[in-house]
């Protein structure tokens, strides 16, 4: 009895096992070929669902863009005056005649404190390109002349 | 009101006086003056003027002279010239005997006994019998006078005293407290010395250019002053040659020699003009490698000019200057 009731039993085994194992890989097959419904069930969280290309762009993301644009050349222009001071910081701890950057005070002008339409953000990268291709040219400025003054401390025994 | 508002007191045109004392030129200055200006002027030229009297070491007869002589006997003399010696030993201790007046027989071996013309050309003296290198042996030693308030008795010591410096700042100082109140603003100067009260003639402070200690009319500096003093030391005027040496009048109390500091000139602002006389000689002396330190340390507004031309500023001087140049040529 327990040696037919074992036969029986590896018998039905060696016959289910394949079954399903084609069973399990038809259904894989048939999903993988096939779209998943959407309506019934929220999407996960991390699915990275690919955006949808719309017609016209966003007004948002337009804006966005801009400011972006905007934003990065005002960086680039302050990137170039800290080494236009930093030259000039150099130049005086040297003791060497006062640099001051010539576009220094140009580029911080220029470029602009806020975005709001793509004409201005892209003069601005084309002024900032053009920035980043040439160094900042330093040139010696005159140094301010010393104040009026109402009296003079120094050597003892000065005629003034 | 179309009636003229009467005033409290009229505007006068500001007063000002010059004179020489103490070997240089005082100027009095009072700014929209009250109604005792004139007399307080009168007053503090007084002031300065009994000051360098009783302080002078070019005059023999003079209560510091006096005083001098006497060593280390009891002399009595008058307030000013007892005030002056207290305040020249107090800042002896406190600036740890950077600041030292036994210097009398150091400018005399260097043949600064009497007044020299300095700011006439090129002052030039034989070499003294003595020599000029001979050393003090009171090297170190610090500076123990003896004093009486009571009967404003004094006992300088052996070593004679030389107040020149200290004088002229407590010159202005006084002057100026006679001063304090006779107009809107005054302007108190002696020599390099000088002591600036209230907001100045335009309203914004007293600015005061700080001279170039290698000459010629550009200033190393502006300084805008309310109410405070301000004093230099520099080697610019006070220097002639012993010989073939070249001296100065800054006096290094370590060395007993002139000062080779390094510096050319130190200026100092303070709240008096005493003391800032006294701590911009104490850091010409110290020297170039560590006027930035101890300025710092001590908390000292200094601005000073090395040998190169190079102009440093400690941190405590930083709000006042109004305009400066890196260095000079």
């Amino acid at each position: 009895m327990t040696e037919r009731g074992t036969r029986v039993r590896w018998t039905t085994a060696a016959l289910v096992a394949p079954a399903a194992a084609a069973v399990f890989t038809g259904t894989t097959v048939w999903a993988a070929g096939h779209e998943p419904a959407t309506a019934a069930t929220p999407a996960p969280a991390t699915t990275p669902a690919a955006q949808p290309v719309p017609a016209q762009p966003d007004p948002l993301v337009a804006s966005l863009r801009a400011s972006i644009d905007s934003n990065s050349a005002q960086v680039e222009a302050l990137r170039r005056t800290v080494a236009a001071l930093l030259a000039q910081a150099a130049g005086i701890a040297k003791g060497g005649p006062v640099a001051a950057a010539a576009g220094t005070t140009s580029s911080s002008t220029t470029a602009p404190r806020t975005s709001s339409s793509s004409a201005s953000s892209s003069a601005t990268a084309r002024t900032s390109s053009s920035a980043t291709r040439s160094a900042p040219v330093l040139r010696p400025a005159a140094p301010a002349p010393a104040p009026a003054t109402h009296t003079t401390t120094g050597a003892s025994g000065a005629v003034k | 009101m179309s009636a003229a508002t009467p005033t409290t007191r009229s505007v006068r045109e500001d007063l000002q006086v010059s004179f020489r004392s103490m070997a240089s030129e005082v100027r009095l200055w009072v700014v929209r003056p009250g109604a005792d200006a004139d007399d307080r002027l009168g007053r503090a030229r007084e002031a300065v003027e009994r000051v360098a009297r009783t302080c002078t070491r070019f005059d023999p007869t003079s209560e510091l002279m006096r005083a001098n002589e006497a060593g280390a006997r009891w002399t009595v003399v008058s307030r000013e010239c007892f005030d002056a010696l207290v305040a020249a030993h107090r800042a002896h201790v406190q600036t740890q005997g950077r600041f030292d007046p036994r210097v009398l027989r150091v400018l005399a071996a260097h043949g600064y006994d009497t007044s020299l013309p300095f700011g006439s050309g090129t002052v030039s003296l034989p070499v003294p019998c003595g020599g000029v290198t001979r050393r003090s042996r009171l090297r170190h030693r610090t500076w123990r006078p003896r004093f009486d308030p009571d009967r404003l008795a004094v006992r300088v010591g052996r070593e004679p005293v030389d107040l020149g410096g200290i004088g002229k700042g407590l010159a202005v100082r006084w002057a100026a407290r006679v001063l304090s109140d006779a107009g809107d603003a005054a302007l108190v100067e002696a020599g390099g010395d000088l002591m600036a009260l209230g907001a100045g003639p335009d309203g914004d402070g007293w600015s005061v250019a700080v001279e170039s200690p290698l000459g010629g009319p550009e200033p190393v500096a502006v300084l805008r002053l309310h109410d405070r003093a301000c004093a230099t030391s520099s080697t610019r005027l006070r220097r002639w040659t012993v010989g073939d040496a070249e001296v100065h009048h800054l006096i290094d109390p370590r060395t007993r020699r002139p000062a080779e500091s390094g510096l050319l000139s130190v200026t100092v602002v303070g709240e008096d003009p005493a003391w800032s006389e006294v701590w911009s000689k104490a850091l010409f002396v110290s020297g170039r490698g560590s006027v930035r330190a101890t300025a710092d340390g001590f908390g000292l507004a200094a601005l000073w000019v090395d040998r190169a031309g190079r102009v440093g500023t400690s941190r405590a001087m930083r709000p006042y200057v109004l305009w400066q140049v890196p260095r000079v040529a």
